[in-house]
């Protein structure tokens, strides 16, 4: 404590001096006032927190006098005049602009415009900073609150390790997936495999065939791949129409698929690939593609491709319509982008490129071991009897098949992704980006700008900083009604961001301009 | 009935400490012990008196040497009336939350 002392001493001298530098110039005496009382305080911890005091003082006192110059003229005087004449007919006008600042004045309406304007800049170039809040924004409305239950109509088959040391290593053969297609059917289940079968069988040629026969039994969805190298492209199983303004370039394009084995494909009740598509710049999955095109530029042979066979739908999105045996898929875009996706009679929410956000404040779907569906069997009264009705999703889960995926839950099999957004879209429990969504934030952006460059040419600095405090609750507080009401995701943040700028913007303008010599300053 | 000025917790007591010994100078220092206010609060409250003419100032020699000149106020006539005004409603505000004139 002792050695400490004469440290406490000298941080004490530093804050008085600091708040005679803060402390505008024709305030001087108040700052040797101050600092010299501490010469006259023994206790150093007492001289410390007095010194402490004093920048608090000066900080104050140099905002005190923030807003308080009359007089509108400048550059954004017809703004101003505009305000003034609703303030008057509001019969307000009067003792409001008797306060207003010299802001508006004196050219710093520009420079605030300048910022807002750079800001808004980087919100439409989606700048890091800005998605960075907004995707961690997101994923805390979602962790939040504890996990909901959700339906249980799709239920993971799990390629687990208890599988692996049962079946022996992965690949297995086919007669295995002949077998477990068979089980599943059995079950009543409809069948998707997120993996996609693209060779031949070398050890047991018949196996493909067992396999296809299998398929042929029953209701089952088979994956693709993306690879710019990739097959030709095969038409998609139900065709797809895009209703609206023209959309499929929002969409997001592969350069080629890897399709399964054309014996497999003869009998499948539907394809769709498994890619997970863009991940955010921070690895984590929030939103998933539900259809994707062909590129222009992919293939040599792309010209020869109908148009509308070059969208493919996902794993997921196929699911779903197998399971409502529905004849195609229609696509909704407006001119912000895609809107909504219908499959079955029911529309499924989007955001702009097609993509859906699955609810991760729901429970993970169920999970099943293919050697448990093996070993059960489809005897009524086992777990496999429980299948029916169900879409049965198989996929890797054990470690070593590496498909763990980043969420905002944490590490989830990829498998385990498409389930629970399958289980959202049939159950209306997906969350909602839509196309517009951006340009409600960056009009919510530029209209909360204007606010406070407007309140701090005519607001008293309690109402400045309150309106602004005021305004990002208000802001923050809509975009978790909406989440919590609809599912909706409007990020409030950035007009968060612009705002807190603008504010500060307005109080270093109003500290450094203390220093200079004013006539309203004396008045 | 004229409205009187409304005037803060704080801006009352220091009116108060002021006005036990009106013609006292008084230190930023002991000003802040006895009325239980910190020197952030306190000397925006010292600096708006003086704007207005309720307070005056000057700098004291010090009593030890090898000190330097101590700032001191105390009230003008002024500030004594308004003082007096609110003698009574004031009251010590240690633990209190910050306040200023309004």
């Amino acid at each position: 404590v002792t050695a400490a002392r004469p440290r406490l001493r000298r941080l004490a001298v530093a804050a008085t001096r600091h708040a005679a530098r803060v402390l505008p110039a024709r305030r001087a005496q108040w700052a040797e006032a101050m600092r010299r009382e501490l010469d006259y305080i023994e206790d150093d911890r007492a001289a410390l927190r007095w010194a402490l005091g004093c920048v608090v003082s000066s900080y104050r006192t140099r905002l005190a006098g923030l807003p308080r110059i009359p007089t509108v003229v400048g550059p954004a005087s017809k703004l101003m005049r505009a305000l003034s004449a609703v303030l008057r007919w509001a019969g307000r006008g009067p003792r409001v602009l008797a306060r207003g600042s010299s802001f508006l004045a004196r050219g710093s309406t520009w420079l605030l415009l300048a910022l807002l304007a750079v800001l808004v800049g980087l919100r439409i170039a989606d700048w890091r900073p800005f998605t960075l809040v907004r995707d961690n924004l997101f994923d805390g409305y979602q962790t939040a609150a504890p996990a909901t239950p959700g339906s249980d109509r799709v239920v993971v088959i799990e390629i687990d390790e208890a599988s692996l040391a049962a079946l022996g290593r992965w690949p297995w053969s086919r007669a295995v997936m002949a077998d477990l297609t068979r089980h599943l059917t059995a079950a009543g289940a409809i069948v998707g495999f997120d993996m996609v079968f693209a060779e031949p069988e070398s050890r047991s040629p018949d196996a493909d065939d067992r396999f296809a026969q299998a398929i042929a039994a029953g209701r089952v969805v088979l994956g693709q791949a993306f690879d710019a190298a990739g097959d030709a492209v095969l038409p998609p199983v139900a065709p797809i129409a895009l209703r609206g303004p023209p959309a499929s370039a929002q969409l997001p394009a592969f350069g080629g698929l890897v399709n399964p084995l054309p014996v497999l494909v003869e009998h499948a009740a539907g394809r769709g690939f498994f890619g997970l598509g863009e991940l955010d710049p921070d690895g984590v999955v929030r939103h998933l593609p539900m259809l994707s095109r062909l590129s222009d530029r992919a293939l040599p042979a792309a010209d020869s491709v109908a148009r509308r066979d070059r969208l493919i739908p996902g794993l997921a999105l196929e699911l779903a319509r197998v399971a409502r045996s529905a004849d195609g898929i229609a696509v909704d875009a407006t001119p912000f982008g895609i809107s909504g996706i219908e499959v079955g009679g029911v529309t499924v929410p989007t955001g702009r490129s097609g993509e859906v956000w699955p609810n991760f404040s729901i429970a993970s779907p169920r999970g099943l071991s293919v050697i448990g569906v093996l070993d059960g069997g489809a005897a009524p009264g086992s777990f496999a009897g429980s299948l029916a009705g169900k879409i049965a999703i198989v996929g890797g889960t054990a470690a070593g098949l590496h498909d763990l995926r980043q969420t905002p839950v944490g590490p989830m099999p990829g498998v385990f992704l498409i389930a629970r957004t399958l289980n959202d879209m049939l159950s209306g429990t997906l969350l909602w980006r839509p196309a517009w969504s951006d340009l409600v934030e960056i009009a919510l952006m530029i209209a909360s700008g204007l606010v406070v460059i407007v309140a701090a040419g005519v607001a008293g600095r309690r109402f400045f900083v309150t309106l602004w405090l005021v305004m990002t609750a208000a802001t923050f507080g809509a975009s978790g009604a909406l989440y919590r009401s609809y599912g909706l995701l409007i990020d409030p943040s950035a007009s968060a961001i612009a705002t807190t700028a603008l504010v500060f913007a307005v109080l270093l303008i109003s500290v450094a301009r203390q220093d200079r010599p004013s006539v309203a300053l004396v008045r | 009935m004229p409205r009187r000025p409304n005037i803060s917790r704080q801006t009352r007591a220091l009116l108060a400490a002021f006005l036990d010994q009106p013609q006292r100078w008084r230190h930023g220092y002991d000003l802040s012990k006895e009325i239980g206010l910190k020197s952030g609060t306190l000397y925006p409250l010292l600096m708006r008196l003086g704007e207005q003419d309720l307070l005056e100032s000057r700098w004291q020699e010090a009593e030890r040497p090898g000190l330097p000149p101590r700032h001191v106020y105390r009230l003008t006539p002024t500030g004594v009336a308004l003082a007096l005004d609110h003698a009574g409603s004031g009251a010590a505000v240690s633990g209190g939350r910050d306040g200023a004139m309004a």
